[in-house]
């Protein structure tokens, strides 16, 4: 019998939320949030990007929760980043616990 | 900054963006499976379900031993490490650096008034 996907593990982080971070551009991005860059035009200047990009990658960046909108600035939420890390916490204690010899 | 990410990094992520790779990944955190076994509970074929795996093994994420698939720990420190990193600098990053060497001066100036500044000095 398969065994199904340890609970909290798959409730702890959702499907937009990764799939967000699976695009190379995005993460630069979000590098360059957290650096504190937070105005469209300085994102496009710092990532080398157009700026209709950017303002396409940040729409995507905030429906997975990564990012709000405060009046015209891009702000990155610990929160979501703090689910991601408890997230691979979780994954690495699974996985070190499966690679014990049994 | 991503130049300074490791590559790992980036393959593991852009392994896990997909939602079913990713639940087949779950499944085999949760307990070393067959391929056989994955595909009988997982909502797509069995082809995909081996396309999957594959991409995941590629990623460093899975290994098979003896036809049985097991999580590895191979990259999942490095991807830890850099959600601390994200999540340090969005939240406490710099107010804490600040705070810390703001408080190192002032100790390194109150060594010096009291004399105990000097720790290369054998005679103090």
């Amino acid at each position: 019998m398969p065994a199904p996907a340890p609970p909290e593990l798959a409730a702890s982080a959702g499907a937009e939320l990764f799939q967000a971070l699976a695009e190379p551009r995005r993460r630069l991005l979000l590098e360059a949030l957290v650096s504190g860059v937070q105005e469209v035009g300085e994102l496009s200047r710092r990532c080398d990007m157009p700026r209709t990009l950017v303002a396409h990658h940040l729409g995507v960046l905030r429906r997975a929760g990564l990012v709000r909108f405060q009046r015209r600035h891009a702000v990155v939420r610990p929160e979501c980043l703090a689910t991601l890390r408890r997230y691979f916490d979780l994954a690495l204690t699974a996985a070190a616990i499966s690679t014990l010899p049994r | 900054m991503t130049g300074d990410m490791p590559d790992p990094v980036a393959g593991a992520l852009q392994a896990l963006g997909d939602a079913t790779r990713r639940d087949i990944f779950e499944r085999i955190l949760a307990r070393p499976s067959r391929i056989l076994f994955l595909a009988e509970s997982a909502p797509v074929s069995r082809p995909a379900v081996s396309h999957h795996v594959r991409v995941l093994k590629d990623a460093g994420l899975v290994r098979e031993e003896d036809g049985l698939l097991i999580a590895t720990t191979d990259v999942l420190p490095a991807i830890r490490v850099y959600f601390d990193r994200l999540w340090f600098e969005a939240s406490v990053g710099e107010s804490w650096m600040r705070e810390r060497f703001a408080v190192s001066r002032r100790m390194h100036w109150r060594g010096a008034e009291i004399g105990v500044a000097a720790p290369r000095s054998k005679s103090a």
